[in-house]
């Protein structure tokens, strides 16, 4: 009698596993976002947000040449890498993807660099297939060897396209630091900042919700 | 007797035909789908989950007859949805639906921007994403519904997460988003 409880318990807790679906599995969950966010556009900004506003806006127009010719190297004049914000692991096989390894004080610059590597490597995949020079099999293979197969966007966004991805809402600054949350897209992001020589440049993007 | 054994054998040499025989994906019942719940969430799929959008887009995949598919959470060959406790990985994540459909060449296949299909879906991964993080399914071209170019003919979108209806496909993707077509050819 016991044995058979112990085995209708056995049975009753694997049948609990499967109705949850094992939902703590690692990696899986979706990402929950509050929304819509309760942020009000500051209107009235001072010189120094002004310039950070910019940069930010600057950084996403080179990022559009970057899509249009694969030239990652125009990155450097918006972005950097700063020892303070160091690559986060979500990023690393990116980077190991392109570099081999994750270059020692590897940033946002280097992070963007790799995406580019790769982004080239799959569109070019992507090509290829589109004029016969592989087939679909082929294809498959280069995405089983790791090359991501990306749809290049058709066209290069003009600067009033560009500005109409964001709003600024907030600005903190503090000596060579700065930290401004605003919209970018559909999504709310934090951006900081350093200022190096006097000019600022994005040293991190973090995705922290979306907007309405 | 030799009646029944004359149906049996039509039967055994019909039934697999029908059981292998892929209906096809309607792109315009995936199309309608969207249309309905673009804007209001579909009760029996409404888990009330902050990020939605690949929800969203297997309800139209499915709408659009492709079959939902095994019963394991965590093997990403299966997609499924039994309710809001019970379902696929590959149905709600984006990053694992990208798993899926790579896992399932009788689906879907990759294809640059001049391949893509109404009702085919589209990853997007936004520059402060480490992987693919949004979902959302091409419309064709058509009248915009919404944004910047609602009543104009252009490439659209519909979604979750934010909601959008029939917007201009490019409406708020940013420069520096990777953008990976799905094509449907089930």
């Amino acid at each position: 009698m016991r044995r058979l409880l112990l085995v209708l318990g056995l049975l009753l807790v694997v049948a609990a596993l499967l109705a949850l679906g094992f939902r703590f599995a690692n990696g899986a969950s979706r990402p929950e976002y509050s929304e819509p966010f309760p942020l009000e556009e500051k209107v009235e900004l001072t010189p120094e947000e002004m310039e950070i506003k910019e940069t930010i806006i600057e950084g996403f127009r080179l990022l559009g040449y970057a899509d249009s010719t694969f030239d990652y190297s125009v990155l450097e004049k918006a972005f950097v890498d700063d020892p303070r914000f160091p690559l986060e692991d979500p990023f690393h096989e990116e980077v190991k993807r392109a570099f081999g390894k994750v270059p020692k004080g590897a940033g946002w610059l280097t992070s963007l660099k790799a995406r580019y590597i790769n982004y080239k490597g799959g569109v070019e995949a992507l090509e290829a297939y589109e004029r016969g020079k592989i087939s679909q099999k082929e294809l498959r293979e280069l995405v089983a060897k790791g090359i991501e197969p990306y749809a290049k966007r058709p066209y290069l966004p003009d600067d009033e396209e560009v500005r109409s991805w964001f709003n600024f809402y907030d600005f903190k600054i503090e000596d060579d630091l700065a930290e401004c949350v605003h919209r970018c897209g559909e999504r709310i992001v934090r951006t900081y900042l350093v200022k190096r020589d006097g000019k600022w440049f994005i040293a991190y993007m973090k995705g922290i919700g979306i907007a309405p | 007797m030799r009646k029944k054994a004359i149906w049996l054998a039509i039967l055994v040499a019909v039934l697999p035909a029908v059981v292998l025989a892929s209906p096809g994906y309607s792109r315009s019942n995936a199309k309608s789908y969207a249309d309905s719940y673009c804007r209001y969430y579909n009760p029996t799929y409404n888990c009330g989950w902050g990020a939605d959008c690949q929800n969203f887009a297997s309800q139209v995949l499915n709408a659009g007859g492709i079959p939902q598919v095994g019963w394991n959470k965590l093997d990403s060959k299966h997609w499924f949805f039994s309710n809001c406790s019970y379902y696929a990985n590959s149905w709600t994540v984006n990053t694992w639906f990208n798993s899926h459909a790579a896992k399932w060449p009788s689906r879907y296949q990759n294809t640059g921007w001049s391949g893509v299909r109404e009702a085919d879906p589209v990853l997007f991964r936004f520059p402060d994403c480490s992987d693919w993080c949004h979902t959302g399914i091409y419309m064709g071209v058509d009248t915009a519904w919404e944004g910047s170019k609602a009543g104009q003919r252009v490439e659209l979108r519909s979604q979750h997460t934010p909601e959008r209806c029939r917007i201009w496909f490019w409406e708020n993707v940013p420069s520096g988003t990777y953008l990976k077509v799905w094509h449907v050819v089930y």
